[in-house]
């Protein structure tokens, strides 16, 4: 029982974590219909961002925390000017997808090779900012960092879930989805919405990687890349562009892994996330709790 | 990229009938193949080592350029494949006792019986939902192979044994070369055959428009699944090469960076003509063996370059010097324009 609990919470830890990379994803798909292949490295940034600030200027974590959503908002909104307002003009359709797909790839590599020039390929190691002893109540054990990470990931998706919900703004954001130039015409503006869209995934995506140094990790320059492809898996199992349905896909998601790997094997834990996605996939492909919408 | 037509035409079919650029160049790219048997004569053993690897890149680039270029699907698994590609060449080597050549062949064979598998999971998607369900296919593809090591070897890595091409063993670096520049040439005439006809016709027209395809008679899915299998066929083919070439293997060398890497091949060559793959092989995977960076520098360089492609000629190396100028001069005034216009 007590190894299922402290199973179960890790996964669902590493879960929240996952759901507010998927946030973001999912933000910038829901106002572009693009899909960001660079976001890992929106995370990486963030990581040696958080880096510099924890042991090179001696920040609190807290500073570090509150000034991520800026650090990570200029990347956004950087990434965009780069590898997605360029070639959103020219060309329409399933082509523009496909432009996109490269660009953002290529900009991913780029950055990856750029952080191994001026950092240190063999990793960083960053020691955590809190005290690791965990907290027991009865059958749980639960480190701070963990109540931490659960918390910062619970407001912010509820936040991002409000805004898009709830408000003219991410009124705005799905009517431009579905039809941009009618959008256009009815008074919102696509351009400063896709740049609220990039910059707010870029946001989450730097907290995101403040709070994977928090327990103390090693850094390189290809740490956050591989988060991206288990969060699409979680984001296809949500149906790709609904909030609630990326969370409790990756919650699920992480939560399965980590069920694998106490009770089956942890040296194939790894493929569970990619042999749910194949499955999904293979019998639902429009995703667990996506709507099959046929476009002709 | 060359602009997709939305709408599939009959006078879109009919301009490929006309003067479809695979004629035209088929018999200068046989006279280079023919200059490339001399290449042995003018190079050490090292430079053609490294000729050697970037001849092996054309089998790659032609299939992505078959799957993607041509049927418009978007998968990104050429790294997993020639994985298992090289993986099976060595298992069948190491532990049936087959000689170089039929190893290659079975296990090109057993790469594109898996195209056939992928097929069956992938004809109905599309867009992300495709991509990322090759991305699946490529990482757990990935994590078979760093953990399977009873028969990949793990992360330590496997040497492949047993390896003899015409009694030398182990072979020349000029045996190597030929082997390698015979299967390529194989690869090529194969595709040149593919492409020119109306098997090249159907794939566009699947990539073009789904539904108009479909309406004019055309097995959309049965297409998809084909095409699969022959570009998987080429992806195992050259691991299978690679596996001989290089004697060793690691996972490292089939993650999905390296697919990324064989995707840009396509897309700085030009996607959907005959000559773009080979050019793009030859360029993105010549020039980082000319100039030996370190990998940071490279990884940099070589994203700097799709982005220019991306931007400023579209239509890739294929286009040939001088619709390439025309149009990098075309691009650059438009981006001019805009930025001109964007601030008053």
């Amino acid at each position: 029982m007590e190894f299922f609990v402290t199973t179960v919470t890790s996964g669902l830890v590493s879960g929240a974590v996952l759901a507010l990379v998927a946030v973001g994803i999912v933000m910038v798909f829901t106002a572009t219909r693009a899909v960001n292949l660079a976001h890992g490295e929106v995370i990486t940034l963030g990581m040696y961002a958080s880096l510099i600030g924890l042991t090179h200027l001696h920040w609190s974590f807290w500073i570090v925390l509150i000034l991520m959503p800026f650090v990570g908002a200029a990347i956004g909104l950087a990434m965009e000017a780069v590898a997605f307002r360029p070639f959103i003009s020219r060309s329409g359709g399933n082509n523009a997808l496909l432009t996109i797909f490269i660009t953002t790839l290529a900009l991913s590599l780029g950055l990856q090779g750029f952080l191994t020039l001026v950092a240190d390929t063999a990793g960083t190691g960053v020691p955590s900012p809190f005290a690791i002893k965990s907290w027991n109540v009865g059958v749980l054990h639960i480190a701070p960092y963990q109540v931490l990470t659960l918390v910062v990931s619970a407001c912010l998706v509820g936040v991002m879930w409000l805004i898009v919900a709830r408000t003219q703004l991410g009124r705005a954001m799905r009517a431009i989805a579905q039809n941009a130039d009618a959008a256009a015409l009815l008074g919102a503006n696509p351009k400063l919405i896709s740049s609220i869209a990039w910059a707010a995934s870029g946001a989450l995506g730097a907290i995101v990687g403040a709070l994977l140094v928090l327990p103390g990790a090693v850094l390189t320059p290809f740490s956050g890349a591989p988060l991206l492809f288990i969060t699409f898996t979680g984001a296809v199992l949500g149906g790709f562009g609904s909030i609630g349905g990326a969370v409790v896909g990756c919650l699920f998601l992480s939560i399965a892994q980590q069920l694998f790997a106490g009770y089956v094997s942890s040296e194939w834990a790894a493929l569970v996330p990619f042999a749910i996605l194949i499955i999904v996939l293979a019998i639902r492909p429009e995703g667990l709790f996506g709507r099959n919408i046929q476009r002709v | 990229m060359a602009p997709v037509q939305t709408e599939f035409t009959p006078a879109a079919a009919a301009s490929d009938v006309r003067t479809p650029e695979s004629r035209r160049l088929g018999r200068p790219v046989v006279h280079v193949l023919w200059l490339a048997l001399l290449l042995p004569y003018l190079l050490g053993p090292v430079p053609l080592f490294k000729v050697t690897s970037v001849v092996l890149l054309i089998l790659v680039a032609i299939g992505y350029n078959l799957i993607i270029g041509y049927a418009g699907q978007f998968v990104v698994v050429s790294a997993a494949v020639m994985g298992v590609g090289a993986y099976a060449t060595a298992f069948f080597m190491g532990h049936w006792g087959l000689a170089v050549l039929p190893a290659i062949l079975l296990a090109a064979c057993l790469s594109g019986g898996l195209g056939a598998l992928t097929g069956l999971l992938t004809v109905r998607l599309s867009g992300i939902y495709l991509a990322l369900m090759s991305v699946g296919l490529a990482e757990a593809a990935g994590i078979v192979m760093e953990r399977w090591t009873a028969v990949t070897g793990g992360e330590n890595g496997l040497a492949v044994t047993g390896i003899s091409i015409a009694g030398q063993s182990p072979p020349s670096p000029v045996a190597m070369y030929t082997l390698v520049l015979v299967f390529t040439a194989l690869g090529i005439l194969v595709s040149w055959l593919l492409v020119s006809g109306q098997w090249g016709r159907l794939l566009k027209a699947v990539a073009h428009n789904e539904l108009a395809a479909r309406s004019a008679g055309i097995d959309v899915e049965a297409t998809k699944r084909t095409v699969l299998v022959v570009g998987f066929f080429y992806f195992g083919l050259a691991g299978g090469l690679s596996a001989i070439v290089n004697g060793f293997l690691a996972p490292d060398d089939f993650s999905l960076t390296v697919a990324i890497n064989h995707l840009a091949m396509v897309v700085i060559g030009g996607m959907g003509t005959f000559i773009g793959p080979i050019l793009g092989a030859i360029v993105v995977g010549g020039i980082p063996q000319l100039l030996s960076f370190s990998k940071g520098y490279e990884t940099v360089l070589f994203a700097a370059a799709v982005f220019f492609v991306v931007i400023f000629v579209p239509e890739g190396l294929a286009a040939g010097p001088r619709r390439l100028w025309r149009s990098l001069r075309r691009n650059i005034a438009l981006r001019a324009a805009a930025v001109r216009g964007s601030q008053p």
